[in-house]
């Protein structure tokens, strides 16, 4: 039969009860409904019981019985807080070595978390410098191109005149327009990126202003530079009022510097190297056509809707599209200044550069990966250390605390240790991460932690967010033991094995991945940088020849010289530059590399030939429209190589191809190979005579022929290269990812490894007993070392066997998005990496060994 | 009667009896059984409480706690007393009930329309 405790009453309204009830009143009231409960229960059935006992319920719910005495309200809440804080105190202090290895992992963690954060916001959040934000606008429209609907950032001059005759609402407007002119700042002569705008552009855009006249622009014969344009141009000296010339078309115009600015903020997409006033770029213009697209911002007057100011400019379109046939406007839209740079990948001709998305990525998974780490080091300690504090737990169960209590307790205490953390983080970010990070990245990101909204939202959000992950787990566990069990001792303090291995397992499967991802791309760059490069690049130079009147006289020189073996001349210099023409063959039109090269460029190359011949320098008529391609060209092409002459054409110009040579490295190894053509040029269009030089120091050749050179050349600037060098920059580049990579995976294996010290750590301390015993038996060094490994054993076999197989897969896609070619992950790096992994858990764990080995069982097993 | 009101009402005056009989074991759902089965009415356990903590008020019950049991979860209840205020009340409702019934005329016709 069953007894009537078997039945219960209902648990809501027995909740109900409790939770409104005056506490004071709450044993008597609740003892009488259970009571009667029971009675009804042995007399009327289980329903009866049940409804009766939610209708005494409801019934009981009245003023009377809810309201609190003033007594509890007065009750001092600070003494519990205090206990709980000196509590905490002890308990972090008496474990001090966990506490140490909690905190240090997870201010690691935080540290790179908020290094990443730095940078994907810096790469997210554009523009936001400028005061007038959110009432610039780039005009945009969207039009259609050969039945395509294109989204473009340019606008015709013309309507962009009519705009502003006949729109509303619009306060301001500047056209913005990129144009390479010639620079002579006394006597020397350079190209300069000038940026052409309209008087407002520094009314609507801010920028800081160093010295000089803000308004310069308005009048036309003065430019505003930056403090980088100017130290270019002038040093040290005061740049106000010095005078520039720039050769716009073909004229020479003579400028003042009105202003000098401070350079553009990071973030801003809007330049400010040299600004024009756009009538120069205008009269350029003027001169060969009625109209042309420009970038053309405005700046609406506050409080008018961008919707109004667009559907006026849409009346103009019909208009337009009369003189405008071959792609008409659909309709206007107005680009915020917010999103410009964000859409800029899908708006043609926009401004500004989205944020590349692989960094980004790579940046926020590491950052997870290694808060993973530390929030998983942060469970599995802490579930060890609360295991230790059971007893406490029991006695405040005792004596009333409840369950939520200690939760909350415990939540507290989290709270405090992930504080301080963030703290040590903060620190750690701000003193050394940042800029080490600075340094590989380039960027220059700081620190401002009181001016920083979005920076003050990200602490705040993921300190409560390790806070209650980190710590909910074992609070929970540790909370819901039975005090009579663990005042009994009933209950085992070694805590919860299974999820704890299992979250070790997964630290280290982590830390796996990541030194396999250091392994492989510290191997990637090594292969990549001793990659054949398809043609011979040593001992030879490129000397620049820096103008056409020093071609012959450098040529002569370089042919007296006994040490330089043979020259070429060429247009284009392979390793150097990158060119693309649309090739065309029949129905198959490609874009390959084009470069002009003289005749016996690529004999001196060495490129290696694989069909029909290289250009010959005595044949005229090897100038006349005459290719060599790579094997890629022809295949992209789908063309076959037939000697008496295949055919493409570029436009309308038939060229035959006479060669074709085997794929070469024109660029660097981490970028693919695609079609190439060479063109054979004739002398007078040679740019710079590529040279083989004796075996010898390379370095010192070029530095004696380059004092040689200069005093043919007066005080024209040219430079000679090294050939080999020549993708020396994308190899430092590559050293960067690399760099970070070993970075990460330091830090994840730091962060892996005192996870396991400090649960090795208390798996002696809770065995130590046994191990003093199993001294006292007479177990050797090596024997207890064993027993300590044993285990973690399959903890680390089973994270190497997954970390490696997860490893080939993902890694293996992380360098085909960054490398074009790179080896594939073979035994060797996964063997090294695995040695690492092994080696270093071992290293860990013997500290604990050596321990359990010094340990004296005298002490161990004298007391309790 | 400490000041607060004498008057009380028929709940009240019932309770209070009840509290009287049942002697060191009145607590709520006593006084509740107690009521049922002596006069067949069921007070909800609310209406005793509220009732038992009004008179202990006025000053007619004392109260403790104890006697937990396992019907009650380990809960205590709490005991009421009847003070001498209280009987001194019940003997005066009842004296002045008596003395009104005395003066009932005998043997008197009964009215039997509305």
């Amino acid at each position: 039969m069953k007894d009537i405790f078997d039945y219960k009453p209902p648990k809501w309204a027995d909740r109900f009860l409790k939770w409104f009830c005056n506490p004071e009143l709450l044993e008597q009231i609740q003892g009488d409904v259970h009571e009667l409960f029971y009675w009804r229960l042995e007399e009327k059935g289980y329903q009866k019981a049940k409804n009766s006992f939610i209708w005494d319920v409801l019934r009981l719910f009245r003023w009377s019985n809810i309201k609190r005495s003033n007594k509890t309200q007065k009750l001092n809440n600070m003494g519990i807080f205090k206990n709980y804080f000196k509590i905490g105190v002890r308990n972090l202090w008496k474990q001090r070595l966990s506490s140490t290895i909690n905190v240090l992992g997870l201010s690691i963690a935080l540290a790179c978390s908020i290094v990443s954060f730095k940078w994907i916001e810096y790469s997210y959040v554009k523009d936001n410098t400028h005061e007038n934000l959110d009432d610039i606008f780039l005009v945009t429209h969207w039009e259609e191109k050969d039945s395509e609907k294109i989204w473009n950032g340019a606008t015709d001059n013309n309507l962009r005149q009519e705009i502003l005759k006949s729109v509303p609402g619009i306060e301001k407007s500047t056209r913005y327009s990129f144009y390479r002119a010639g620079t002579k700042v006394s006597g020397k002569e350079t190209t300069t990126f000038s940026l052409f705008v309209d008087e407002a552009y520094l009314d609507i855009f801010s920028f800081q202003l160093v010295a000089g006249n803000i308004n310069a622009l308005s009048q036309p014969d003065q430019v505003v530079i930056n403090e980088d344009a100017a130290l270019r141009f002038f040093g040290q000296e005061l740049a106000i009022d010095k005078t520039l010339e720039l050769k716009i078309g073909e004229e020479w115009k003579t400028f003042k510097v009105g202003a000098v600015l401070k350079e553009k903020p990071n973030n801003s997409s809007m330049q400010n190297y040299v600004l024009v006033n756009y009538s120069h770029f205008e009269q350029l213009l003027r001169k060969s056509r009625d109209t042309w697209n420009a970038n053309f911002f405005i700046q609406r007057q506050s409080g008018v809707a961008s919707e109004i100011i667009q559907s006026a400019m849409d009346d103009l379109i019909p208009i337009h599209n009369k003189d405008n046939e071959i792609n008409p406007y659909s309709y206007f839209h107005l680009e915020s200044l917010r999103t410009m740079a964000l859409n800029s990948l899908e708006i043609d001709n926009s401004v500004g550069s989205a944020p590349a998305l692989a960094p980004n990525i790579v940046l926020g998974a590491i950052s997870v990966f290694m808060l993973l780490l530390a929030v998983f080091n942060f469970i599995n300690i802490s579930l060890a250390m609360v295991m230790k504090r059971l007893k406490e737990i029991g006695i405040r169960k005792v004596i009333g605390g409840q369950r939520r209590q200690l939760i909350f307790q415990f939540l507290v205490e989290n709270f405090l240790v992930c504080a301080f953390s963030l703290c040590l983080g903060l620190l750690l970010a701000g003193s050394f991460l940042l800029p080490a990070f600075n340094e590989i990245s380039g960027s220059n990101l700081i620190l401002d932690i009181w001016r920083h909204q979005n920076f003050w939202i990200f602490l705040v959000t993921i300190l409560l967010f390790i806070t209650f992950v980190s710590g909910i787990y074992p609070a929970v566990v540790a909370s819901a033991y039975k005090p009579t069990q663990i005042l009994k001792k009933a209950v085992s303090s070694r805590g919860n094995k299974g999820l704890s291995s299992v979250l070790l397992t997964f630290q280290m499967i982590l830390a796996m991945i990541t030194i396999v991802a250091a392994v492989m791309f510290v191997h990637t760059g090594r292969v990549n940088q001793a990659r054949d490069w398809g043609y011979d690049q040593y001992n030879k130079l490129s000397v620049n020849i820096p103008d056409s009147v020093y071609q012959a006289s450098f040529l002569a020189f370089l042919e007296s010289k006994p040490e330089v073996l043979r020259i070429a001349g060429t247009k284009s210099s392979i390793g150097r530059e990158l060119n693309g023409y649309e090739f065309k063959n029949g129905e198959v039109n490609y874009y390959a590399e084009f470069f002009e090269v003289g005749a016996s460029y690529p004999g001196l190359l060495e490129v290696e030939l694989v069909e029909g011949r290289l250009f010959d320098p005595e044949l005229e008529s090897d100038l006349n429209n005459t290719l060599v391609v790579n094997e890629s060209f022809m295949a992209r092409m789908q063309l076959e190589f037939n000697p008496d002459g295949t055919t493409v054409y570029q436009d309308s110009i038939q060229y035959t191809i006479v060669g074709v040579v085997k794929d070469f490295f024109y660029w660097s190894p981490d970028t693919r190979i695609r079609g190439m053509a060479m063109r054979a040029v004739p002398e007078n269009q040679y740019r710079s005579y590529l040279i083989e030089m004796e075996e010898g120091d390379i370095v010192a050749q070029r530095d004696e022929l380059l004092e040689e050179l200069k005093e043919i050349a007066d005080d024209q600037l040219f430079g000679i290269g090294i050939q080999a060098e020549a993708f020396d920059n994308h190899f430092e580049e590559a050293k960067g990812i690399r760099n970070i990579m070993l970075f990460t995976a330091s830090i994840a294996v730091l962060i892996a490894c005192i996870g396991l010290y400090g649960l090795v750590n208390i798996n002696v301390s809770s065995h130590i007993k046994m191990y003093g015993i199993r001294k006292v038996l007479g177990a050797s060094g090596i024997e207890l070392g064993l027993t300590v490994l044993k285990r973690f054993r399959y903890v680390i076999i089973f994270a190497v066997v997954i970390g490696c197989a997860l490893a080939v897969l993902l890694i293996g896609q992380l360098l085909g998005e960054i490398y074009a070619y790179y080896p594939k992950i073979g035994f060797g790096p996964l063997t090294v990496s695995v040695l690492l992994l092994l080696s270093v858990s071992l290293f860990t764990v013997n500290f604990q060994i050596q321990k359990v080995k010094r340990l004296n069982p005298a002490e161990t097993l004298r007391t309790e | 009667m400490k000041g607060k009101g004498s008057y009380i009402g028929e709940l009240e005056e019932l309770i209070l009896l009840v509290v009287g009989i049942l002697g060191d074991d009145a607590y709520a759902v006593g006084v509740l059984k107690e009521i049922r089965d002596q006069t067949g009415r069921e007070v909800n356990i609310s209406g005793i409480h509220a009732v038992l903590a009004r008179l202990e008020e006025k000053g007619w019950l004392n109260s403790s706690m104890g006697g937990a049991s396992k019907v009650r979860g380990g809960r205590r209840k709490r005991f009421y007393t009847l003070t001498s205020a209280g009987r001194e009340m019940l003997d005066q409702v009842r004296s002045m009930r008596e003395n009104l019934y005395a003066q009932l005329p005998q043997g008197a016709s009964y009215s039997f329309s509305t």
